[in-house]
């Protein structure tokens, strides 16, 4: 069996998250959200295309991105203002999952700009409940 | 577990936590508008539109969207069905990446868009790309420096390149790939100092023709692969092609292109295939290689025939099954038929001109090729087209260890000095040609007339 796949080490971006902690809830509604642990929803980049295209998680579930293609990917939000994305250099084929989590309800849109654009070709989407 | 041991889980669970502050999700801004494909005739650029994306964001099935002399940085997205983008003048409609943008013009799952007579160079990734496209043609196109390829179809149907150019691509100069039944045409093409001239992962029915691949790492290389859909590769036909000088150890090279140099065509875990009477000289490791495709980490299993429908990525099999699978995993190729190939000079380094490492149960057969240093000698003997099927004494320690010999640094796309091509041949009549949505290869090829090309002159 092969070993698992470690996880990445955190980016200046993810330590500064992290240092927020909890109190990410506080973004948005205001409304407390707690993290889900024990849920985890995989997004598989393949060489084309994001499997499955489109996920419902509840809110504050990890969504773990893998790259399991063979060609270089990226993850970028369709809606410009939002402020989560995974880079190329992040995200080579082979590389330890990205997570991500949204602690609010809405849907998330994104794509690989590489193989698509915001609306066409690969692309993805994540309905976070409440 | 402790108070802090559990706090530790929680933030290493968190990679980052995307509240996307400022938005719910559900807003949108900024986003450009969207596209009306609705004006009819021809949208010249830039005198109607200031970009190429404006005016193929309007341009209607039928349209023209004609383009005027000059360098254009854009990457253009095509998603309105059935228009030709076409430039003025193959050699002076540029489309300048400079190394920063992705692609130079991409039709994204859009069906019958035709591209011509214009230049695409410096792009991060393709020149010019198509995919998941029913219907494409690219012609007159010249792609220069491009980070991935030059010309590249994927899960993409029924298409045509012609007449086109490739260079400085480190992996290929064309690319056709992930598709059941490809119905594709690569004729006139000529790709040089790329990774591969031409690679094909999991390409069924693609046929090559009259085009050059010289100075690459190596040239043709239809190739299988699980990571990608639609495996295996089957029934490609490749004739009339010269594959020389390739082994060009200076160019960019990724993955097969810098694992498998030397060789002029590589037959590799595609079966079917007819590969005749090409021009194949001077490549240092072999003219005509058959020889399986070992995959590292493969993703699925082998499969014995490609869904002819089939379009769409490969997906992985569980983990389970996976840690099952062998590692790596060995796709054979199967009742190939090369024939009536001239193939010379290409043992100069120690290599050979025809060669097969794959056993005779394969029945890959070899007949009628002119050519002086086989491998293994008795090759035509012992694997006639028509059989019977004799042994095979697979000369593969001495193909690894020459390829070994070859290895080197992959280079760096943006650096390598490439060869100044010219002017190239301008589509006749540009500013009048009437368009015509691609639907795919027109009419038949005429295979059996196509003869053993003339050695190049330059």
């Amino acid at each position: 069996m092969p070993a698992p796949t470690p996880r990445r080490r955190l980016t200046g971006l993810a330590a500064v998250a992290l240092l927020a902690g909890l109190g990410l809830t506080a973004c948005g509604s205001g409304d407390d959200v707690e993290l889900v642990e024990g849920v985890t929803e995989q997004v598989d980049a393949l060489d084309n295309s994001f499997a499955p295209e489109e996920i419902t998680v509840p809110a504050g579930a990890e969504i773990e991105f893998r790259n399991r293609g063979r060609n270089d990917h990226n993850v970028i939000p369709a809606d410009p203002d939002e402020d989560w994305t995974i880079e190329v250099e992040d995200f080579k084929p082979g590389s330890p999952p990205t997570s991500v989590r949204f602690t609010e309800p809405g849907t998330y849109d994104y794509y690989c700009s590489i193989h698509g654009t915001a609306t066409a070709g690969m692309i993805g989407s994540i309905t976070v409940e409440g | 577990m402790t108070i802090t041991k559990r706090l530790l889980a929680v933030l290493l669970a968190v990679v980052f936590v995307a509240a996307a502050c400022g938005s719910d999700g559900d807003e949108s801004s900024d986003a450009p508008a969207a596209p009306t494909c609705d004006q009819e005739g021809t949208l010249n650029v830039p005198d109607d539109f200031d970009t190429i994306q404006e005016a193929a964001d309007k341009a209607a099935p039928g349209a023209l969207v004609l383009v005027a002399e000059g360098t254009y940085e854009e990457a253009v997205n095509v998603t309105c069905p059935d228009i030709t983008i076409r430039g003025i003048d193959r050699n002076n409609v540029v489309l300048e990446g400079g190394f920063e943008l992705e692609n130079g013009i991409r039709i994204l799952e859009t069906d019958g868009v035709v591209v011509e007579n214009m230049t695409a160079q410096n792009y991060t990734g393709n020149g010019f790309f198509w995919t998941g496209a029913d219907g494409y043609r690219g012609s007159y196109l010249t792609a220069i420096r491009n980070g991935d390829y030059g010309v590249y179809a994927y899960g993409s149907v029924n298409g045509v390149f012609e007449h086109s150019y490739g260079s400085g691509s480190p992996d290929a100069g064309i690319y056709i790939g992930q598709c059941g039944d490809c119905n594709a045409v690569i004729d006139d093409f000529t790709s040089e100092w790329n990774g591969l001239g031409y690679s094909g992962t999991n390409s069924t029915n693609v046929t090559i023709v009259n085009s050059t691949f010289r100075h690459n790492r190596s040239g043709i290389v239809p190739n299988a692969g699980s990571y990608e859909g639609c495996a295996p590769p089957i029934n490609n036909t490749i004739v009339g092609n010269v594959a020389s000088d390739n082994g060009n150890l200076e160019t960019s090279a990724i993955a097969v292109a810098a694992e498998f140099p030397g060789v002029g065509i590589i037959i590799t875990g595609s079966n079917d295939n007819f590969v005749a009477r090409n021009r194949v000289d001077d490549n240092p490791v072999a003219g005509i290689l058959v020889a399986p495709t070992p995959e590292s980490d493969p993703i699925g299993p082998i499969i014995e025939e490609p869904d002819p429908d089939c379009t769409e990525d490969s997906v992985p099999v569980s983990d389970a099954e996976i840690a099952e699978l062998p590692n790596p995993l060995v796709w054979h190729a199967h009742r190939n038929e090369v024939v009536d190939n001239l193939a010379q000079g290409n043992d100069a380094n120690g290599g050979w001109d025809i060669m097969t490492v794959e056993a005779a149960d394969t029945e890959n057969c070899f007949s009628g090729n002119d050519a002086a240093v086989l491998s293994p000698a008795d090759l035509e003997q012992v694997a006639p087209c028509g059989g019977p099927f004799g042994e095979i004494n697979a000369e593969s320690a001495a193909l690894i260890g020459l390829l070994d010999s070859m290895q080197a640094d992959q280079n760096d796309f943006e650096t390598v000095e490439l060869p100044d091509p010219g002017d190239l041949e301008n589509m006749p009549d540009a500013a009048t040609a009437p368009t015509e949505p691609a639907r795919g290869p027109v009419g038949e090829i005429d295979i059996d007339a196509i003869e053993v090309p003339a050695a190049p002159t330059d």
